[in-house]
């Protein structure tokens, strides 16, 4: 295929026409008509990895067909997409119940899994937690910048987390990875003046940091790890002293109704 | 069963070693991989110390170094013993009984295959397809090919790296 | 990078080239005897730099060293007769010869003419020597198009080459011919990538030409990562004729309007490696890489990649994400490489064998080159002939040649007068063909039409012997081994359905298994992000379609027809074949055997731990595995 124009172009989802751009995301499409479509390994502003093939669709024109991914996919003019057929839903009840043998317990599997009629899988039972999306890897590297996390070895002795799975990594404490962790296996603690953000597996833990929490001066509050605010006063230019207030405390300041 | 290696020589040698391989490719992010080969041939695995300059000097994260570290066959983050022992797994080879011959080293070297020795005398590992295949089943001793490996030329192979013969 | 050890280059003109071409001829051809030693891998697993010193040896003790240039070249393709020597002018043809014929080799055959009998090919069932190459039957059948120079040039000296007529096409090319034309050309042709997806390759070419590069900088790679268990041919082209991979890639660099290329080479092929890097340095002395080639303008270089080990990477846009020092991860294909390849920019990958081929094209035209194989598969394809049959090797045919002509005419047939049972094509992105298709012609369509492909040229020859679930078994296990773990349907699928067959194997199989592999081998097909997942199935649905009456002595008798599968066999010794020879007996690790000279032995199944050291060295044919 030759590179997207952008022009104008007619498309047909579930028989009904669509009218886009040569080039367009076919995903967004979908969601804008209101078609549900199921994913696991996607997020708005983030690459997209293709990893779990469970936003799949098939795309036809005359006696050609492939099945193929709605977050990266292109589309062309002419092309017709079926969003629901017996192919497409093999593909993803492949993937769900795979996804359930390895993750039986984690509670997002089992509830996308039984949309698809799939209650025990046929298949020996793991005990994982992490389903390999990505996620936290490529908003740690493209939205954070800080690049700690990777995916480790290759094939289904694949694991997430920082080198060596240990302590030394340049992970600044920000959690984004708890936040957008799908299966909720990176867990972050504040307790007690720490932050610990740790992946656990099977009551395993690795990937083990622990930050000191920067306190307000004025009223005591957690702002954040101090690693993580020094990360960002260095990048950024801030004077180092620019987060020793919480944001009320600061307001208050501004207004002149704190003194510290 | 494997164990962990210490490096012994000291930092300094370390590094020193590290940078000449790195100017060797010119600090060339795409030759990533052979720089880690070169490193892992001198020093049998992978030292961490070497990845973090490595890192440093390429300018690449850590845990991106970590990950194709871990990724590709070649590396190993653990010391591999003084002989290695290679068992060619490609098809040709396996159907002249390449596995049976796997079975014969993990059984009387008293290690698994991708194991170490306690001692570090030898490794013992499975290769992807050498191209050698009308010699097979193959066998590689220390980068040496032993074609036609019959059980009687493995009983060899395993006296000699058990540092058995004369 | 090594630098070249000249900077002016050797040859700066057309006219400096031919001048430089005719002296290197008359030196070629100005010593009429010579004598070729194979130097390809498999000759030397087998001794023959120790022949080839040998015969040095001889040559300087005799004063002959004018008289008698000794070439050691890359593989010959007989691999199952190595080593190797051919004796020119006559190209008589010695096999299997040791250091200790050096000797005659240089006074008796090179110096006089005589023939030695002793090492003749001998033609199995007609007791009949040959004495010429050409006459051998497994070079009979042949065409070796791209092949057959391996035996005549020292690939470590480029001026051999020359003498025969390379770098002619490139001459051609950058003179003769316009960047448009000469992709026409390769597009009239015909020919399709040797790699394993047999995609037309000048369609490729003017793709990456017309693509749009944000800076202008387009790329060309080689890819060298021959991944396929069984598969070496790419491993024997660059080891034996580096330079016709290089003068084709300079050929497709000029059509595409890059100006740099790489060549990925897996680490596994360390003389290849080197042979390669020899090859580049001498083409940048010589003046066919660097600035100005030839005084055409065009400017082109070639940098060396080395693989980490992992099949993988033989993906295209996982070999390119590991050439830009990331883990070798494919990503999916919905824009080409040839629009976004390598560091995002336009990018031409082509398979070793499928460069090769191009300097062929373009001195011989795009009509001749028609003329040969089939309507949709033109030109030969070089083939890894391997397993159970009688000459393993590499070999080279027109395509439309069928299965039967080349595991019979050529292959000698099977190995030990066993059965034929099926020829698996395609490494683990292939399938097995059994005994009903053998008639089938070697073509790219025919081959995926029944289950399989033409892969990259391995084709694995099986008897009765081997077992159709341990082959699937096999290809599973690799597959699960190799995959770079990205995407669910593969990772996840590929072990599920080893998991399945490993139970099959050891006698756990129950009724449903074979459906779930089929419903499973579908999803994954479909699934899958790249091409290793997509056709991982393959070779798991071919042994079922064409062996189910095997799977199912797995699943509901609990036995393995060939005698292979350990869980499930029995090992004994047939009283009427044993001679009492005592010779397994020592072997045994758990002393099961057990009997006097002259008289049956008898094994201890109870003991037995199946290891087969004694079905290894019993040469009556006395222990069975069933």
């Amino acid at each position: 295929m030759e590179g997207a124009s952008g022009k104008d172009i007619t498309i047909y989802v579930n028989g009904k026409e669509v009218k886009t751009k040569d080039g367009a995301i076919l995903l967004p499409i979908l969601k804008e008509l209101g078609i549900k479509v199921p994913t696991l390994c996607y997020l708005e502003g983030v690459s997209g990895a293709g990893a779990c093939r469970l936003c799949v669709v098939e795309a036809k024109y005359k006696s050609w067909s492939r099945v193929v991914i709605s977050c990266l996919y292109p589309v062309w003019d002419g092309v017709q997409i079926e969003t629901d057929n017996e192919r497409v839903h093999a593909v993803r009840r492949l993937v769900l119940e795979t996804l359930l043998a390895r993750c039986p317990n984690v509670p997002l599997i089992q509830r996308l899994a039984s949309e698809y009629g799939i209650k025990k899988p046929r298949f020996k039972l793991e005990n994982h937690e992490c389903i390999l999306c990505s996620l936290c890897v490529r908003v740690c590297a493209e939205v954070v910048g800080v690049y700690a996390l990777s995916m480790q070895g290759r094939g289904a002795e694949k694991v997430c987390g920082t080198p060596y799975l240990g302590s030394e990594s340049t992970c600044i404490g920000c959690g984004a990875c708890v936040y957008v962790c799908p299966t909720e296996c990176i867990k972050m603690e504040d307790k007690d003046g720490y932050r610990t953000i740790w992946h656990e597996e099977a009551g395993v833990k690795t990937s083990v940091r622990r930050f000191e929490l920067k306190t307000c001066k004025a009223c005591g509050a957690v702002i954040a790890p101090k690693y993580q605010l020094e990360y960002i006063t260095k990048k950024t230019g801030l004077s180092p002293d620019y987060y020793d207030l919480c944001k009320t405390c600061k307001a208050l300041q501004a207004k002149g109704l704190l003194v510290v | 069963m494997a164990t962990e290696g210490t490096l012994g020589g000291g930092q300094v040698c370390l590094c020193e070693k590290v940078e000449e391989i790195l100017d060797r490719y010119n600090r060339d992010v795409s030759q990533l991989i052979s720089i880690l080969q070169d490193i892992q041939e001198d020093f049998r695995y992978l030292p961490k110390e070497a990845l973090e300059k490595v890192s440093e000097a390429l300018g690449v994260p850590m845990a991106q170094v970590y990950a194709v570290a871990t990724f590709f066959k070649a590396f190993s983050l653990k010391p591999k013993g003084r002989h290695v022992i290679q068992v060619c797994m490609g098809t040709a080879c396996h159907v002249r009984g390449a596995p049976l011959l796997l079975d014969k080293f993990e059984r009387e070297l008293g290690i698994k295959s991708g194991e170490t020795s306690a001692d570090l005398a030898y490794t013992l590992e499975s290769v992807n397809c050498v191209g050698a295949c009308a010699l097979g089943p193959v066998v590689i001793l220390n980068g040496e090919l032993e074609g036609h490996c019959s059980q009687a030329k493995a009983d060899s192979i395993i006296k000699k790296v058990k540092g058995q013969t004369s | 990078m090594a630098m070249a050890t000249r900077n002016i280059p050797l040859i700066r003109t057309v006219e400096e080239l031919e001048k430089a071409r005719e002296r290197f001829r008359e030196k070629y051809y100005s010593v009429k005897r010579y004598i070729s030693v194979c130097g390809g891998t498999g000759c030397r697993g087998g001794g023959c730099l120790a022949v080839a010193e040998e015969i040095k040896n001889v040559i300087k003790e005799n004063g002959l060293e004018n008289e008698v240039p000794v070439r050691l070249t890359g593989c010959h393709g007989f691999c199952e007769r190595g080593p190797l020597v051919v004796v020119y002018p006559q190209k008589i043809f010695y096999q299997k010869v040791k250091p200790v014929h050096a000797r005659k080799i240089v006074l008796r055959s090179t110096m006089q003419g005589e023939i030695l009998e002793e090492l003749l090919y001998e033609i199995p069932e007609e007791r009949k020597k040959v004495v010429h190459e050409e006459d051998v039957p497994f070079y009979k059948h042949q065409m070796r198009l791209i092949f057959g120079m391996n035996g005549m040039i020292d690939p470590e000296n480029i001026e051999d080459y020359i003498a025969l007529g390379g770098y002619s096409a490139l001459k051609k090319a950058l003179f003769e011919m316009q960047p448009e034309q000469i992709i026409e050309e390769v597009k009239k042709s015909g020919l399709r990538g040797r790699g394993g997806a047999g995609f037309p390759t000048g369609r490729k070419w003017e793709s990456v030409r017309r693509a749009k590069s944000r800076d202008g900088i387009k790329y060309v790679i080689c890819n060298a990562d021959e991944g396929d268990p069984g598969a070496f041919m790419d491993r024997s082209l660059i080891e034996g004729n580096p330079h016709s991979v290089l003068e084709g890639m300079i050929i497709g660099a000029f059509a595409i309007g890059a100006h740099q290329g790489y060549v990925y080479i897996r680490r596994e092929y360390p003389l290849a490696l080197k042979m390669i890097t020899r090859a580049i340095q001498q083409a940048r002395e010589y003046g066919f890489l660097g600035e100005n080639i030839l005084g055409s303008g065009f400017s082109f270089d070639i940098g060396i990649n080395r693989g980490g080990g992992a099949f993988v990477c033989g993906e295209s846009s996982a070999l390119m994400a590991s050439m830009e020092g990331k883990v070798g991860e494919p990503r999916p294909k919905y824009v080409h490489m040839s629009e976004k390849g390598l560091w995002e920019r336009p990018t031409c990958l082509n398979n070793v064998e499928t460069w090769a081929n191009v300097p062929l094209i373009i001195n011989k035209g795009a009509d001749w080159y028609a003329s040969i194989g089939t309507e949709n598969s033109k030109g030969t394809k070089i083939f890894s002939l391997v397993g159970k049959v009688n000459n393993t090797g590499l070999i080279e045919v027109p395509m439309g040649i069928t299965l039967r002509q080349v595991i019979y005419d050529i292959g000698g047939g099977i190995k030990g007068g066993r059965k034929f049972k099926a020829v698996q094509t395609g490494g683990p992105s292939g399938g097995v063909i059994p005994e009903s298709l053998l008639d089938l012609p070697v073509d790219f369509d025919r081959l995926t039409e029944v289950g399989s492909m033409m892969g990259s040229g391995g084709m694995i020859v099986m008897d009765d012997r081997t077992c159709m679930v341990d082959v699937a078994r096999y290809f599973v296990n690799f597959l699960t081994e190799e995959s770079c773990g990205k995407c669910v349907p593969c990772r996840e699928g590929v072990r599920r359905m080893k998991e399945i067959i490993d139970r099959i194997a050891e006698g756990k199989g129950k009724r449903g298994d074979i459906a779930l592999l089929e419903e499973l081998g579908s999803a994954i097909a479909d699934g899958s992000l790249c091409g290793l997942g997509q056709s991982a199935p393959n070779p798991v649905l071919s042994s079922i379609k064409y062996f189910r009456e095997e799977w199912e002595a797995h699943i509901k008798q609990k036995k393995c027809p060939a005698g292979v599968c350990k869980e499930l066999i029995t090992y004994s010794i047939d009283p009427e074949k044993c001679t009492g020879c005592m010779a397994c007996i020592k072997p045994c690790p758990e002393q099961c055997i057990t009997g006097e000279r002259k008289k049956p032995h008898v094994l201890d199944a109870s003991k037995c731990i199946k290891c087969g050291a004694c079905f290894d060295v019993c040469r009556y044919d006395a222990v069975v595995r069933q």
